[in-house]
């Protein structure tokens, strides 16, 4: 597969399952790419796909008051930075689900030539 | 290599998955709470203003809605079918105030734990011994199927449903309260209702526990100090709701008064025993649930519901053209309000006001035809009786000559994170048992009794008179005995101190009394010897929590009235205007003289100049000052210092003296010096008769070190005390020592979380003038605000504090905060609102 195409199909399939409520099987899908790819070393991208189609979602949603809505979670809580740090959370789990789905996903089969 | 990656990666991977799905302290698990389609990155639908009209179709029933979404807290809602306004009304409040609704349903049904965990749980076994749902459950079974209460409840239920149906179906999400406590709402039932009503109505019961405190008062104290400090009838300066001139006919009764004692103890509770303490029973203080700063403080909760203050009044002729009616509750002011506002249109309907949430219909406002307002008649609804038992007769009680078994009734908490908790309940004849060690104590409330305080709300609704609206008080108001204000579009004016008024054949109702059946109640008071007037010839009626009527009326009623401050400002204004004006009354409301001044600050100002002070800035700042609260006064801050602790000065030492400990109420509740209304109570009273009639009263002497002391010695006392208190606080006497540097008002989160609070203001007022501020950072005062001349009801104007939104996201969550401390109001029905909403006010609408 071409270098781009797997993160592009982890970017879509990831965006659905984060629309339809089911983000954390983005996991998954990393992983099926991971055996499809057999191993290929692009585990940077797929995580970066998946925390790109995550950040899509957050963004569609920013409109009706989501961000607000993350930085007053922040408010309560007690963490300063307003929206800022559940972002960088969001964000970097959703690129350990994908990066690491797709690099277990590639050691289950032998690499490809 | 590649199995050692595999293995890696894969641990993590789980690892991560793992630490994904669990509840991370009070959090619930990241998955849901990042999740970007239904975590907290996605908002609940958010308010918008405008007009919605659309047909409302459920099942084969169909309905032509309006909606009219306000910017000022008010959503109007018409429907050319009665179900639909209250099916609107039930799906809107479920929408902007869901988790409000939720968290008042789950402390009246005593279920709070299975969401906060233990530290919820007293307060669930409280109200799990109150029995709230048990008596919603009977009061639904004694409700008529085809009753317009039924009606109106159910339809009001299935819109609430709707929307949680709307939820869980993802159509809109969670509030984000639910989404940080991983709750999910279940779907409400009319009984659900009816345990809000229950809680409501206990929250406004008068004294509740004030007889296990004063029994100690009454053991420890001679029964001479007893009558000096805590006389059964107030002495301060009173003008009461009914006084006798006008209304002498509800004086005649023989009454039990007679029958009753007043300063000496029933019952001996042992001294050498723990006290009772009510903290356990009901909600204890900061009780706080979470980490941080995320907390959900269940105090608040239910402070939310409570009245402790209001005012209200009515005149008409020969004051004013028509009768102009004014009401402002006193309840804490949070975001979001305790208050929504609606006005609901359907056919014979149309009415405009202020509801709970969680309730259908209107509780405060007018429609067409009338308006009314209530403050909280103080009546005493709760007694406490000391049962007889016997360790070999366990599960048994002495009562009128003979053993009985207690009712036993077993409950389950389910309790988050801890295994569920098994409740037993103790019934006897005279209450329920809150305390079963050294000493059983049960409690009888007039609310165990089934009542449909809902019914009259709803049918007030659709009142046309005065005396229609006194009909439905006799026939449905029974609890939480309120001082009800009317007025009517003919002129009539009115005002109601009705509900259940237990009678004893004798002892002493302030304290604990023994349970052997001789002290039970044995009816209530009659209702036509209930206080009211009707048109009295003074043109006016008035309330503001004070006694409600005059020295000799002939039934007992309750002791611990407000101090009468707001009341005599009130009465003050009223009955030196000739021509009562629209303007009279919003100014009237906003009033911020403290009536207390005219009585304590002369006085003082004497006794200051006598002992040398009149060169201090101090004593210029009070000498030319006229007693108005506002927020750029230096004399304000120093007089309301001062107050406090001559008050302080004057008992501190006695109640040490009798050893009144905290653990017995010192400084828990009014009368023992209580922390939030020390000059609220009777010992205000006390000092104002002393004060001005009997100076030299020995209780101006400090008992413990046997110094003579008389009414101006002891200002002094107070007066250098505050000095130096201020000092200490302020720096020396500048603009640093004014009011609002010191007196602020906020809007904290009815749910407890600082982090939602609004800003603090600076804010003129105390808790004696008639705008009223109570506390320094005050959240408690009028929580809405009306004035309605029903000749002209159209122009009515009101106000509550915060916004319609509980979403703290959104710009209508706390939008009137500033109007409302700024003395604004929003007419209730706004010149080109949607036709309908103009229904029965002008001719050929339909609603």
């Amino acid at each position: 597969m071409k270098l781009w195409l797997t993160p592009l199909i982890q970017l879509l399939v990831a965006t659905i399952l984060s629309y339809v409520g089911y983000w954390y099987i983005l996991a998954l899908s990393a992983l099926v790419l991971g055996v499809v790819d057999r191993g290929n070393t692009r585990s940077v991208l797929v995580g970066l796909a998946s925390a790109v189609a995550v950040g899509i979602i957050i963004v569609i949603n920013a409109s009706s008051g989501g961000i607000v809505q993350a930085a007053l979670f922040s408010r309560i809580v007690g963490i300063p930075g307003g929206a800022i740090v559940p972002l960088i959370l969001t964000l970097i789990y959703s690129f350990a689900l994908g990066s690491l789905g797709y690099m277990a996903g590639g050691s289950v089969v032998a690499k490809k030539d | 290599m590649r199995q050692v990656k595999f293995s890696v990666s894969v641990a993590i991977l789980v690892v991560l998955i793992i630490l994904g799905f669990v509840s991370l302290g009070p959090l619930p698990p990241l998955v849901n709470l990042l999740n970007p389609s239904s975590g907290l990155w996605v908002a609940p639908p958010p308010y918008a203003t405008g007009v919605q009209t659309f047909v409302l179709t459920q099942g084969s029933r169909h309905a032509l809605v309006t909606i009219y979404q306000e910017p000022d807290g008010f959503i109007g809602i018409a429907s050319n079918e009665t179900w639909a306004t209250f099916f609107e009304q039930g799906y809107l409040e479920a929408k902007y105030r869901l988790a409000q609704m939720e968290f008042l349903l789950l402390t009246a049904v005593g279920n709070l734990s299975s969401v906060l965990g233990p530290s919820a749980l007293s307060s669930d076994i409280f109200f799990r011994e109150l029995g709230n749902y048990n008596i919603a459950e009977e009061e639904v079974a004694n409700l008529s199927p085809t009753s317009y209460t039924y009606m109106a409840v159910s339809e009001f239920v299935d819109g609430i449903n709707a929307y949680i149906a709307e939820i869980k179906a993802g159509k809109v999400q969670m509030p984000l309260i639910f989404k940080l406590l991983g709750f999910t709402p279940n779907n409400w039932t009319i009984t659900d209702i009816f345990a809000l009503q229950q809680l409501f109505l206990w929250e406004n019961t008068a004294a509740q526990f004030d007889p296990l405190y004063f029994t100690f008062a009454l053991e420890k104290m001679p029964e001479n100090v007893v009558e000096a400090f805590f006389p059964a009838y107030p002495e301060g300066v009173q003008e009461p709701i009914v006084p006798r001139e006008l209304n002498p006919t509800i004086y005649q009764e023989k009454g039990d008064m007679a029958n009753l004692t007043f300063y000496t103890p029933t019952y001996i509770y042992p001294l050498n025993a723990p006290p009772p303490d009510p903290s356990q029973y009901g909600v204890p203080p900061n009780l706080t649930v979470g980490i941080g700063n995320c907390y959900i403080n269940v105090s608040d909760l239910v402070l939310a519901l409570k009245d402790f203050g209001s005012n209200n009044w009515a005149v008409s002729s020969p004051l004013s053209v028509g009768a102009i009616l004014a009401n402002d509750p006193h309840l804490s002011t949070t975001v979001p309000s305790i208050w929504m506002g609606f006005q609901l249109v359907a056919p014979g309907l149309n009415v405009v006001g202020v509801v709970f949430p969680g309730f259908p219909g209107i509780i405060l406002g007018h429609n067409p035809y009338i308006a009314w307002g209530a403050t909280n008649g103080q009546i005493q609804q709760t007694y406490f009786y000391a049962e007889v038992t016997n360790s070999s007769r366990p599960n048994q009680y002495f009562w009128n000559g003979s053993w009985h078994n207690f009712t036993v009734i077993h409950e389950t908490i389910y309790v988050r994170g801890e295994k569920p908790y098994h409740l037993t309940i103790l019934w006897a004849k005279n209450g329920v048992v809150i305390q079963r060690t050294p000493v059983t104590i049960a409690m009888d409330w007039v609310g165990f009794i089934p009542s449909y305080e809902i019914t009259f709300f709803l049918e007030a609704d659709r009142a046309t008179s005065v005396l229609q609206f006194q009909q439905l008080l006799e026939k449905y108001w029974k609890v939480a005995d309120q001082n009800w204000v009317v007025a009517d579009y003919k002129g009539n004016i009115g005002i109601f101190s009705y509900g259940d008024i237990p009678v004893i054949d004798g002892g002493d109702p302030r304290g604990i009394l023994p349970g052997t059946g001789q002290y039970d109640w044995k009816g209530f008071v009659p209702i036509q010897y209930q206080p009211y007037l009707y048109d009295p010839p003074t043109g006016f009626v008035f309330s503001a929590n004070q006694v409600p009527v005059s020295r000799g009326y002939p039934w007992y009623l309750g002791w611990d009235f407000e101090s009468g401050f707001r009341a005599d400002e009130i009465y003050a204004v009223l009955s030196s205007l000739k021509h009562v004006t629209f303007k009279d009354m919003e100014m009237l409301q906003l009033d911020i003289h403290d009536y207390s001044t005219n009585i304590f600050l002369k006085p003082l100002l004497e006794a200051l100049k006598e002992a040398g002070y009149s060169d201090t800035p101090e004593y210029r700042a009070l000498a030319s000052w006229n007693g108005d609260m506002y927020a750029n006064s230096t004399a304000a801050t120093i007089y309301y210092f001062w107050l406090i602790n001559y008050i302080s000065t004057v008992f501190g030492p006695w109640f040490k003296y009798y050893n009144i400990t905290p653990s017995e109420g010192l400084g828990k509740v009014s009368f023992f010096l209580g922390p939030d209304d020390y000059y609220h109570g009777p010992l205000v009273e006390d000092l104002e008769n002393w004060t001005l009639y009997d100076p030299d009263a020995p209780w101006f002497s400090n008992p413990l070190t046997g110094q003579h002391g008389n009414a101006s010695t002891d200002m002094i006392k107070a007066f250098v005390e505050t000095i130096k208190n201020l000092t200490s606080m302020l720096g020396p006497y500048s603009n640093k020592w004014e009011w609002g540097n010191v007196h602020k008002r906020v809007l904290t989160s009815f749910f407890g979380i600082p982090a939602l609070n609004t800003e603090e203001l600076p804010a003129a007022g105390d808790g004696n003038t008639v705008n009223a501020a109570y506390g320094l950072i005050s959240n408690f005062g009028p929580s809405w605000r009306m004035i309605v001349n029903m000749s002209d009801p159209l122009g009515g104007v009101g106000i509550y504090p915060g916004g319609i939104t509980e979403n703290p996201a959104s710009p209508y969550y706390a939008n009137t905060f500033i109007p409302w401390n700024n003395g604004q109001y929003y007419q209730l029905i706004p010149q080109g609102a949607p036709q309908p909403f103009y229904y029965l006010y002008k001719g050929g609408i339909k609603p």
